[in-house]
């Protein structure tokens, strides 16, 4: 099994306590994996953006609760402020476009799969 | 007499320079969005381009110190835009993605075709600002035309 995955889908699997359930999660990993053709360390950042993308979800409608009382004048100075005193991005705009386009068009992608076999 | 709103699509390339811009009082994207905010311009916009502002913004500021902003960009850009559904899907039109070279962006042009808006605001060189004529900066639909401006020649051209 650890031959067959990369360290992402190893340090996933080792969060389970007992052995058998890593070794059954693994090869459940690995086997959706060839199912769709992708790599094992693919179907781990598939779940794992589902995620980040639920509890970004959330976080925006209870920002748009608290900030629902705020004018948008209000709520533009504050995030010109916020601006002003954010760290530097270096990379361009179409740099940051495109490497944010590629992980949705590998999303949509592993997400049509995934559908495809009633995965999700 | 009232003056009639400048009616525009602002692309998710305006988002994402006003998410990295450490200058917020001398961007072009930055006074698109004071724009926006005072009704100087009307902004269009479907749940479909909504949905991928809100990811590639997530991509690109969630878990960092620009989490926040990006947050408040978004819920600015939701509160002061106006929300459609077009009818014509420019992504099944082949003679027309050729030209674009990516799908994922037509939908701009459906919803600038549904509203008739004046104007597609982009950084978007490599697929959106490329689609224009460049001495007249314009696009040509079925009977009809927008101009495609980066930000800063919207900001020059336009809002001055």
């Amino acid at each position: 099994m650890g031959r067959l995955m990369a360290s992402d889908v190893e340090k996933v699997v080792k969060l389970f306590r007992k052995r058998e359930t890593q070794e059954s999660f693994g090869e459940w990993v690995v086997q959706l994996a060839r199912k769709i053709q992708e790599k094992p360390e693919d179907i781990v950042w598939f779940f794992n953006e589902m995620r980040r993308r639920r509890e970004w979800e959330e976080k925006l409608q209870e920002f748009e609760r608290v900030t629902e009382d705020l004018s948008p004048e209000e709520l533009f100075e504050l995030a010109v402020k916020e601006a002003e005193n954010a760290p530097e991005i270096k990379k361009s705009t179409e740099e940051l476009l495109e490497e944010a386009r590629g992980n949705i068009r590998k999303f949509k992608r592993l997400e049509v799969k995934l559908k495809r076999i009633g995965v999700i | 007499m009232i003056k009639a709103k400048i009616r525009v699509v602002l692309d998710t390339s305006i988002l994402v320079s006003a998410l990295k811009s450490k200058n917020p009082r001398g961007s072009p994207a930055w006074r698109i969005l004071k724009a926006l905010v005072a009704g100087e311009i009307e902004n269009y916009l479907s749940g479909e381009i909504y949905e991928e502002m809100e990811h590639i913004l997530m991509e690109i500021a969630e878990g960092t110190r620009r989490e926040v902003l990006a947050l408040q960009i978004l819920t600015l850009v939701k509160k002061k835009s106006v929300f459609v559904r077009p009818r014509r899907r420019f992504s099944s039109d082949p003679e027309f993605l050729k030209k674009l070279r990516d799908p994922s962006d037509a939908k701009f042009f459906g919803v600038a075709y549904a509203k008739k808006v004046e104007y597609i605001v982009s950084e978007n060189t490599k697929h959106i600002v490329q689609m224009r004529d460049e001495t007249t900066k314009t696009y040509r639909f079925d009977g009809r035309k927008v101009k495609i401006l980066k930000a800063g020649e919207f900001v020059r051209e336009v809002l001055r």
